[in-house]
């Protein structure tokens, strides 16, 4: 009896803290897709604060830039058509799916095994709606921001590889704010989606009084 | 003499290499009798394919910039062929699939949507006068980079729909 290969005492823990990250788990799984979309909203949010930021280091410099600094700025160029890639193709696809779209989404909640995210998914379904709206009006905003915001970006960095005080004119000046204004609709567009899906993990979230239910 | 006959041998190899590079693709992209069989073998067949495609393309993304501008009709004809080879996958797929992925499968579209507009900026780049070298290799590098992630969603979502298992 003595050869035992867990006592007692070492297995209780054990199994329980198995069982608990099963339970983990299995939650994190249910709402994964919810998670991933926060998590490439963040993405995006990150990178166009870094465009911006850059932005403002060309603006900064305007009347004649720096190779370092243009050189910095083609990068942050480059990595926004990459990071904005998985945010902007889900965008579009709510947009082109439109209420097809949340309803293929709320099938797939229907199919949960854990019963209380069902029930809570039923329950709030009119707000959960309402906040895929929100989330499809904002993803319309921002691509319509996004577009000009690109688009002055990449003339932006043609004018700056053509002549270091390619911007130092008015219309340089001018371009410079615009792409600005329109990076600072995408953020906010952004901040918007991220609220919503917030708003929306909180909902289908089991509380503590449901977890002991 | 055997200078001579090592120059030729180069020269041939780099024409094969240049014919590698720019030549067709033996790749079938759809079907061709008919309505494409809905069958994990055909699946399986579809994915291998369109994994091929992908690895194609994205080593023509990293040589064409030495081309200079010839590459640009170059990468735009691998990416259709990447395109048509992804949506002759679909063609493969059970209608439970289409149905549990449709969402996912929307946004696999839109990434190519997205990918597809690397051409437009790179005309777009041309007429506002950037050097072509520059703007082919920026073009080459967001289509790498992009059919990278595009590549990592695809793959989560076969795997989610259990292509290639029925």
């Amino acid at each position: 009896m003595k050869s035992h290969f867990l006592s007692r005492k070492t297995a209780a823990p054990l199994l329980l803290a198995v069982i608990v990250s099963l339970l983990t788990s299995c939650r994190s799984k249910e709402l994964e897709g919810v998670k991933e979309y926060r998590e490439i909203t963040n993405e995006a949010l990150t990178t166009v604060k870094a465009t911006l930021g850059a932005l403002d280091k060309v603006r900064a410099h305007s009347d004649h830039c720096p190779p370092k600094i243009v050189a910095a700025f083609d990068e942050q160029v480059q990595r926004l058509q990459v990071d904005s890639l998985r945010v902007r193709a889900r965008s579009q696809a709510i947009l082109a799916r439109g209420d097809a779209y949340f309803a293929a989404w709320s099938a797939n909640i229907a199919n949960i095994q854990d019963p209380r995210v069902r029930q809570l998914a039923e329950h709030f379904h009119p707000e959960l709606e309402k906040s895929f709206s929100k989330i499809k009006l904002a993803s319309q905003k921002a691509g319509a921001s996004f577009k000009p915001f690109q688009a002055g970006l990449r003339k932006a960095r043609t004018d700056l590889e053509t002549k270091p005080d390619g911007l130092a004119s008015d219309s340089g000046k001018n371009l410079l704010e615009e792409i600005r204004v329109n990076g600072e609709h995408v953020v906010q567009e952004l901040g918007i989606i991220n609220l919503e899906l917030k708003a929306i993990t909180r909902m289908l979230t089991p509380t503590n009084s449901q977890t002991q239910n | 003499m055997k200078l001579c006959l090592r120059r030729a041998i180069l020269r041939i190899a780099t024409c094969l290499s240049g014919l590698a590079i720019f030549g067709p693709l033996p790749v079938s992209a759809q079907w061709p009798f008919g309505s494409a069989p809905v069958t994990p073998q055909a699946q399986r067949n579809a994915l291998t394919a369109l994994r091929s495609q992908i690895k194609f393309f994205q080593n023509t993304t990293r040589t064409a910039p030495n081309y200079g501008t010839a590459a640009y009709d170059n990468v735009l004809g691998q990416f259709e062929t990447l395109r048509a080879v992804y949506n002759g996958l679909k063609q493969t797929l059970n209608a439970r699939q289409l149905d549990k992925g449709a969402n996912s499968l929307a946004e696999l579209d839109a990434g190519l949507e997205i990918l597809n507009e690397a051409f437009t900026n790179c005309q777009n780049d041309f007429a506002a006068g950037r050097e072509a070298r520059q703007a082919i290799r920026s073009m080459c590098q967001a289509l790498r980079e992009g059919s990278q992630v595009w590549a990592q969603e695809l793959e989560k979502i076969c795997s989610q729909l259990r292509v290639g298992f029925g």
